[in-house]
């Protein structure tokens, strides 16, 4: 298994009309293309674009993407349970990130708590709390991640396809 | 009113053996570099797999960016009525952008596709084209295959439902 850079890098931007209905435009660039070019190109496009419509661009995304190159091998799985991370930040701001189908062996003996003292976990949680490389997570507003409050087993709803949904 | 930087976000997409698909995400400052962000990424990834029993079939970078104040949009504007600018040449090279709300001023005034096609003589209308055409500062457009989208075949209006 390994992730693999996509062949390209896709510019999103948002509309919103006077009725608050959201549309997108695309727009593909090559994926060898260097993150600060391409948003040099979107920064300069967004613009263009805005002289031509009468709603609002209300932002854009430059998405980076890799996908997995070899054959998709799923064992028993089931992403609708989550192992949750509440995390607290320094402007007391609450967020969480989740790990789907979290293996039973990072649970407490409840099969519902996180188990903190996995050396897999604790990885984790250090590098959310303590940065990787001089990076910090922050939550949605910029606020640093500095700790987590609790982590537990939750089922929650999936982006499902549902083409492929068995069941 | 001006578009800033927000929060990067690195997005890892999740499949299980049912075929259904989630992700988890995780922020970092805006004013992150590229290295160390696509870097993040993959940590992220690394620390992630091994905790679970599904498969990370994707990892997105995630650069944002957002409109800084609230703006309301003229009554006329509508996002199902879309600008679609298609390029390229052969049935098989073909690639389209859709401009949501497009502005009726940009349609012709005359002949038998008034108020359907969209008038390539107008400036704006020219730049834009230009930009995806030719690109701007080296980076130049393409189509989902990578390939350059050549040059503008054909623009319209088109209404679509939603």
């Amino acid at each position: 298994m390994a992730l693999a850079l996509k062949p390209t890098i896709s510019l999103v931007f948002s509309f919103r009309d006077n009725d608050n209905k959201s549309s997108t435009m695309e727009v593909l660039i090559p994926g060898a293309t260097a993150p600060a070019s391409g948003l040099t190109y979107a920064l300069a496009l967004a613009p263009l674009a805005a002289a031509l419509v009468d709603s609002t661009l209300t932002g854009f995304n430059m998405v980076v993407g890799y996908s997995e190159a070899g054959a998709l091998v799923i064992g028993s799985s089931d992403v609708e349970n989550k192992g949750v991370f509440l995390l607290t930040a320094a402007n007391a701001i609450k967020s969480m990130v989740t790990l789907p189908s979290p293996l039973e062996s990072i649970l407490q003996g409840n099969n519902i708590d996180i188990d903190y003292s996995n050396a897999d976990v604790s990885d984790f949680i250090d590098a959310i709390t303590l940065g990787l490389g001089g990076v910090q997570p922050v939550n949605a507003g910029g606020s640093d991640i500095t700790g987590v409050y609790d982590g537990y087993k939750q089922n929650r709803r999936s982006h499902v396809n549902s083409r492929q949904r068995k069941g | 009113m001006s578009l800033i930087a927000i929060t990067q976000v690195l997005r890892l997409r999740w499949r299980d053996n049912d075929g259904a698909e989630t992700f988890s995400l995780l922020n970092i400052g805006a004013s992150v570099d590229y290295v160390s962000a696509l870097s993040w990424l993959a940590d992220f990834y690394g620390l992630s797999v091994p905790m679970s029993t599904a498969l990370v079939i994707g990892a997105d970078l995630l650069v944002r960016y957002a409109e800084n104040t609230n703006i309301t949009s003229v009554e006329a504007s509508d996002t199902r009525r879309q600008g679609v600018f298609i390029f390229g040449e052969s049935p098989d090279g073909l690639a389209v952008v859709r401009l949501p709300s497009i502005l009726e001023s940009v349609l012709m005034t005359s002949g038998p596709y008034a108020g359907i096609e969209i008038d390539q003589s107008l400036p704006a209308v020219a730049a834009f084209v230009a930009a995806l055409t030719n690109g701007i500062g080296g980076v130049i457009p393409c189509d989902p295959m990578a390939i350059d989208l050549g040059d503008l075949a054909t623009a319209y209006m088109q209404r679509v439902a939603g």
